[in-house]
């Protein structure tokens, strides 16, 4: 009953199935494709864009790599009010208890996904205009891990969030009154 | 060394690779969810049709079901085409026996 076709694609199929049931869990919605493994990047790409925050995708034709960037929503705020933890404790921004939690998280969690992908967190120790707090995420041509990559960049979106509302607490219990951080950005 | 077919022997072995009973029987046990997403996304595409995530109800399977879907599949697929390969095997060793036939 299971020809050979099906024993090649099924674990494709599977991706698929498993890639609309995370976005469904984490947003409600399903975004309806065909569960047909032609379809499968299509859909990863398209989950992708659904990750709170702005996710850009781009092909590097050099190295047949594909290269998201990543901008959790949190994430901006997340490292604006690490940066004013930092000032205040007098502790230096790479080794913010809370910079190198996020840090470990975001390794630890990619780590576990796949050796095919690379990955860098940007996150710049001062304010600049140029510079964004991004996650980079380089996936190589062998890579087919798409539902596990998903559920990682979830995890770290939900790691950010949790994160700022700690470090917002611990800001606010000492005196801190955190500012419109557009305002203090695009004056920077 | 001679062959012999044995004919309910065959027939026998045929009618254990047939999924329609064995297959539901083993799904009873696995849980809900394994057996929607079976009878909803793997008969109706090894049947030749289409199927979209869309007329899928999300709510009535987790991520654990699909691992579970995939061993189940998996240990089936092995066992029933274990069972063919055997029938093959044999049929393949036979030695071809010359016998009169109608020509076009």
């Amino acid at each position: 009953m299971f020809d050979k076709y099906f024993f090649d694609e099924y674990t494709r199929l599977f991706e698929i199935l498993r890639i609309e049931k995370i976005v469904f869990d984490h947003t409600g919605e399903v975004i309806d494709t065909p569960i047909d493994s032609d379809y499968l990047f299509s859909l990863y790409y398209e989950a992708m864009l659904l990750i709170p925050g702005q996710v850009e995708h781009a092909y590097k034709e050099d190295y047949d790599d594909y290269l998201c960037v990543i901008e959790f929503s949190k994430m901006e705020e997340f490292y604006y009010l690490c940066r004013k933890w930092s000032k205040m404790h007098g502790v230096p921004f790479k080794k913010n208890p809370f910079v190198v939690n996020a840090e470990e998280f975001v390794n630890n969690r990619l780590n576990y996904v796949s050796y095919s992908i690379g990955w860098r967190l940007c996150a710049p120790k001062k304010l600049k205009k140029k510079m964004r707090s991004v996650l980079l995420i380089e996936l190589s041509p062998d890579f087919y891990e798409y539902a596990d990559l998903l559920q990682a960049v979830y995890d770290i979106s939900d790691f950010f969030e949790n994160s700022l509302k700690n470090i917002k607490l611990q800001l606010t219990e000492a005196g801190f009154h955190h500012n419109n951080i557009i305002q203090e950005r695009s004056d920077s | 060394m001679e062959y012999s077919l044995d004919r309910p022997l065959l027939i026998k072995y045929l009618n254990n690779t047939d999924p329609a009973i064995s297959l539901e029987q083993q799904l009873e046990q696995f849980p809900e969810g394994v057996k929607y997403l079976y009878l909803s996304v793997v008969c109706p595409i090894i049947s030749g049709y289409d199927v979209n995530t869309g007329s899928l109800d999300m709510d009535k399977f987790d991520l654990d079901d699909l691992t579970e879907l995939e061993r189940f599949i998996s240990l089936t697929g092995e066992r029933n085409q274990t069972i063919l390969y055997d029938i093959y095997s044999k049929l393949k060793q036979a030695v071809p026996v010359l016998s009169a036939v109608d020509f076009l």
